[in-house]
């Protein structure tokens, strides 16, 4: 956090120096347009703050476009934008900056140019050829005056040189004379000042010239300014042996005169150079506006790099954003850039992404709630009694519960998403079922109620169903619910009911009256019996004795009833099922009708926990049918089978009896156990009605059918108590190693 | 030298990831700039010429006598005859020779010279800038000569120097465009007639 902030302190500092250098770069170029003076003193400073910026920024730019090009080759998002933005600053900078520059460059050389008119060159060669012509009549006039003092000197005698020579000098208005004889030996000097003023000498170049014979003549600058005349005049030799002697004057030039001639000379050497500057001074111009051009430039580049990455930050930023919640990732909040309308976009970006969260966490709660619901429905729909079939719309099965797929005896698992008509493959009792729903669907009942009675081969199954269409999508009905019971066995116990009642009163109406009918049936023949001739006596009798057996058969019937409908105290004890069979079977195994019995009994039962004489009752009935059924067939048979197995998670007894008789007659299978119902001529009907009473007084069921090949088969269960189970393991153990299994007897 | 120097401190075989490229960029780019003045610096046109050069010591003084032909090109001439003040400069150098180190400077003089026209006059104006002399020539080549004519010029107190060691004197000459007027001053560094100097004339004193 340290680093970052230090590097941004760092970059803005460089950045603004750079716009100050810039600035001050342009400031200094400024006054030098005013001043070329300053030009010449700040056209480093200036050529050194553009070399630099142009360094930095150069790197910089390249720095960018290297970071652009990876970028772009990583095809991260908002690349391309920043390549536009780039495009678009750089252009809109470039192209007013080059119009500026072009202007620019033809005013410098336009306004330079004319600075170096021709009258102005023609004037200043004027006032210098007019200078030098004064002076040539100036410098004419000392070099006569200077050969006037030579030939007064040629004649002097060399005593009266030295006072000559001060006597010419101050005559002539000269400063030095000095006479100077060969190998540049001075001979004589007179000075205006003497005691500070070495005499000078002759230069090569004067002595060469007046060796030659010719006078010397020149104006030379003095260092502390102003001019003086320089005159060398050879002496001429008069006789043989006589040395070469020079006299070497120096002139003052007067002052106003030599002030003119300076400022012509300096004006004249200051437009000459810069003259002859002009096209160096137009490139130096050139350069420097070059170089602020591309500085410029540069940075406006720049510029445009470093606020297309900052425009184009929170857009990327935004699509990274947008991608990660693409992926699911609703946690992504953006850091807000600033407060402008990217900062309102990177807000509310944020926001949608936090209620997205919310709302996705509210969905999975809802998910969470809604499959806990529908877990806690499917327990229910599986521990329901009653069955449950939803269908689609298009009549497919959506989902059943257990309980459906045990009432209409079909694996309902294997038909999820298939079709409900699929469901009565194979099955006429489903079939009807089917049928019967399909007739309200079909006929678009909204929701309808009925009973529905399925007729099996023997007996029948009664259904209580219901339908409820499920809420509208749209026009379309979003499915079907269908629900069903069966009722059979209730409307069996209420038919039973019933006929307990009729019984009972049947027992209490018709018993009473029968004993006063048979006692006064008895007192008839007691009475009149021995008063009557033979014939009547024997008429008598007969009628008393019809009358008192009909009465005694209608008490046994009465009394049959009475059973019926009794229902005494159960008593509850534990024991052996299959003992009680074998018990049971051996009294009807000495009866001599040639029936043979086969015992199929699971020797590794628990013990059973019911009323011993009820299911002794409920032996005796079937046992007794089935031997009735086979009576006098030589091939009759009848077998006892027991076996434990699961129903519906919980575990039962299974005790069946078959025989190979006629089997049932009745119309339908449920009518089996109907009181009163019998095919038999001594039946009284109240065989099996009794053993269903019994068996469901036990919690159990039991079913009659038909075998395919001939002969019945009654099954009748009773429930696996708790407490059964775990005396059962210890039984086992108690059989000391008897191995489990059926074992088959024939008696 | 500079370029020579970050080329030293910004060698790119010891910058690591990411950073070299930009340090290359830079360096390109420095090169770019200062490389044309670097090499007009060392490319200099040789037409100055030490001839000859000796000391010799006169009263604990050493004397230097030395004669340098000063040959200016035409760009030079043209710009002497236009107004331009030419500047020249003899560089003397008294180094102590060590063996295993450096040789260590112990003294250094500069002659300076001015040499200019007079349009006036039409005479050039040689000016003797440590000893404030001057002296006007009809011509340019007399200014030169005369320039190039070092007689008895006092360089160095002989007590400065230790009699048991041994010393190398050089001398060379150079136009010194420090001294040219502003607006011209960059260009003649770019400018090969203005990039005028000699070898090193070097000889040994001492034991």
């Amino acid at each position: 956090m340290v680093t970052r902030t230090v590097r941004r302190f760092l970059i803005t500092a460089l950045a603004v120096a750079g716009v100050l250098l810039l600035v001050t770069s342009l400031v200094l170029l400024s006054r030098t347009m005013e001043n070329s003076a300053e030009f010449s003193r700040l056209q480093l400073l200036i050529v050194s703050i553009n070399a630099i910026g142009v360094v930095v920024l150069t790197a910089l730019i390249i720095g960018h476009l290297f970071r652009m090009v990876r970028e772009f080759r990583r095809r991260l998002p908002g690349t391309r934008l920043k390549g536009r933005m780039v495009f678009m600053f750089v252009t809109l900078s470039v192209l007013p900056v080059f119009v500026v520059y072009w202007f620019s460059v033809q005013f410098l050389n336009r306004g330079i140019d004319s600075y170096f008119n021709v009258d102005v060159s023609r004037g200043m060669e004027s006032a210098l050829k007019l200078s030098r012509t004064t002076l040539d009549m100036r410098l004419y006039e000392f070099r006569s005056r200077t050969e006037a003092m030579a030939s007064e000197l040629e004649t002097a005698d060399e005593a009266e040189i030295f006072s000559l020579l001060d006597a010419l000098r101050r005559d002539s208005g000269a400063v030095e004379l000095t006479l100077l004889g060969a190998n540049n030996r001075i001979v004589a000097t007179s000075s205006e000042y003497p005691a500070t003023v070495v005499p000078m000498r002759a230069s090569e170049e004067i002595l060469l010239q007046t060796r030659q014979g010719d006078s010397y003549i020149a104006m030379d600058p003095l260092a502390a300014g102003g001019f003086q005349v320089r005159a060398a005049v050879p002496l001429a030799v008069r006789s043989a042996g006589q040395e070469q002697r020079l006299l070497h004057a120096l002139y003052p030039m007067a002052e106003r005169l030599s002030d003119l001639a300076g400022e012509v000379q300096g004006a004249y050497t200051q437009y000459r150079e810069i003259a002859w500057l002009r096209a160096p001074l137009k490139q130096s111009f050139m350069l420097t506006l070059s170089l602020v051009l591309l500085l410029s430039l540069l940075a406006a580049v720049w510029g445009a790099f470093f606020f297309a990455r900052r425009l184009v930050a929170p857009i990327q930023a935004l699509a990274d954003g947008t991608r990660a919640v693409a992926k699911g990732d609703f946690d992504t909040r953006l850091p807000i850039p600033a407060r402008d309308e990217i900062g309102f976009l990177v807000n509310s970006f944020n926001d949608m992404t936090r209620r997205l969260a919310e709302a996705r966490e509210l969905a999975v709660r809802s998910q969470h709630a809604v499959e806990s619901q529908r877990a806690s429905l499917a327990v229910i729909l599986a521990r329901l009694s009653t069955g449950v079939i939803a269908l689609e719309p298009d009549f497919s099965i959506r989902n059943a519960n257990q309980a459906a797929g045990a009432i209409l005896d079909v694996d309902l698992g294997g038909h999820e998403g298939g079709t409900f008509d699929a469901l009565s493959a194979g099955n006429p009792l489903v079939e009807q079922f089917v049928q019967a729903c399909r007739a309200h669907l079909d006929a678009g009942d909204s929701e309808w109620r009925e009973q529905i009675v399925l007729r099996a081969e023997v007996g029948q199954r009664v259904l209580m169903c219901a339908c409820t269409t499920l809420p509208m999508e749209g026009d379309v009905a979003a499915g079907y619910v269908l629900v069903f019971d069966d009722i059979t066995a209730l409307l069996q116990a209420q038919r039973d009911a019933a006929w307990g009642e009729v019984a009972r009163r049947l027992a209490h109406e018709i018993k009473n009256p029968l004993t006063p009918i048979q006692l006064s049936a008895e007192r008839l023949r007691n009475r009149y019996l021995d008063k009557m001739n033979d014939t009547d006596a024997r008429f008598l009798e007969r009628a008393t004795r019809t009358i008192v057996g009909q009465v005694e058969a209608m008490k046994d019937m009465v009394n049959a009833f009475s059973e019926y409908a009794r229902a005494p105290d159960m008593d509850i004890t534990r024991f052996d099922l299959n003992i009680l069979i074998a018990e049971v079977a051996e009294l009807y195994k000495g009866t001599g009708q040639g029936v043979d019995f086969v015992m199929s009994l699971d020797r590794t039962m628990p013990p059973v926990l019911a009323d011993a004489g009820r299911v002794r009752q409920v032996l005796h009935n079937l046992l007794r049918n089935a031997m009735e059924a086979t009576q006098g067939q030589d091939d009759a048979y009848v077998e006892v089978t027991t076996e434990l197995s699961s129903d519906g998670g919980a575990d039962v007894f299974h005790v069946i009896v078959e025989d190979n008789g006629p089997g049932f007659h009745m119309p339908a299978r449920d009518q089996v156990f109907d009181p009163y119902v019998t095919t038999k001529p001594k039946g009284t009907g109240l065989g099996l009605a009794i053993v269903k009473k019994l068996v469901e007084e036990h919690g159990g069921k039991v079913e009659a059918e038909n075998h395919a090949g001939g002969g019945a088969r009654v099954e009748f269960t009773l429930p696996v108590v708790q407490g059964a189970r775990g005396r059962q393991g210890a039984g086992r153990r108690g059989e000391g190693g008897q191995a489990p299994g059926i074992q088959r007897e024939r008696a | 030298m500079a370029v020579a120097t970050i080329r030293t401190n910004l060698d790119a075989r010891q910058l690591t990831g990411r950073h070299a490229w930009r340090a290359s960029v830079a360096l390109l780019s420095l090169l770019a700039i200062f490389l044309p003045g670097a090499a007009a610096a060392d490319g200099s046109y040789k037409l100055f010429d030490v001839r000859s050069a000796f000391v010799h010591q006169v009263d604990g003084v050493y004397y230097l006598n030395a004669r340098v032909d000063y040959t200016l090109t035409d760009g030079a001439l043209r710009g002497l005859q236009n107004g331009v003040t030419m500047a020249m400069e003899v560089q003397l150098e008294v180094n102590h020779v060590r063996r295993f180190l450096p040789d260590n400077t112990v003294h250094t003089l500069r002659q300076r010279y001015e040499l200019s026209y007079q349009p006036l006059s039409q005479r050039y104006l040689l000016r003797n800038l440590n000893s404030e002399t001057q002296e006007t020539f009809s011509t340019v080549d007399s200014a030169i000569r005369s320039m190039g004519v070092i007689d008895e010029l006092p360089v160095l107190d002989a007590a400065l120097l230790d009699a048991d060691k041994r010393y190398e004197i050089r001398v060379r000459a150079q136009l010194d465009v420090r001294s040219v007027s502003g607006p011209i001053r960059l260009l003649l560094g770019w400018l090969a007639d203005w990039r005028l100097k000699s070898d090193w004339y070097t000889w040994s004193l001492g034991p």
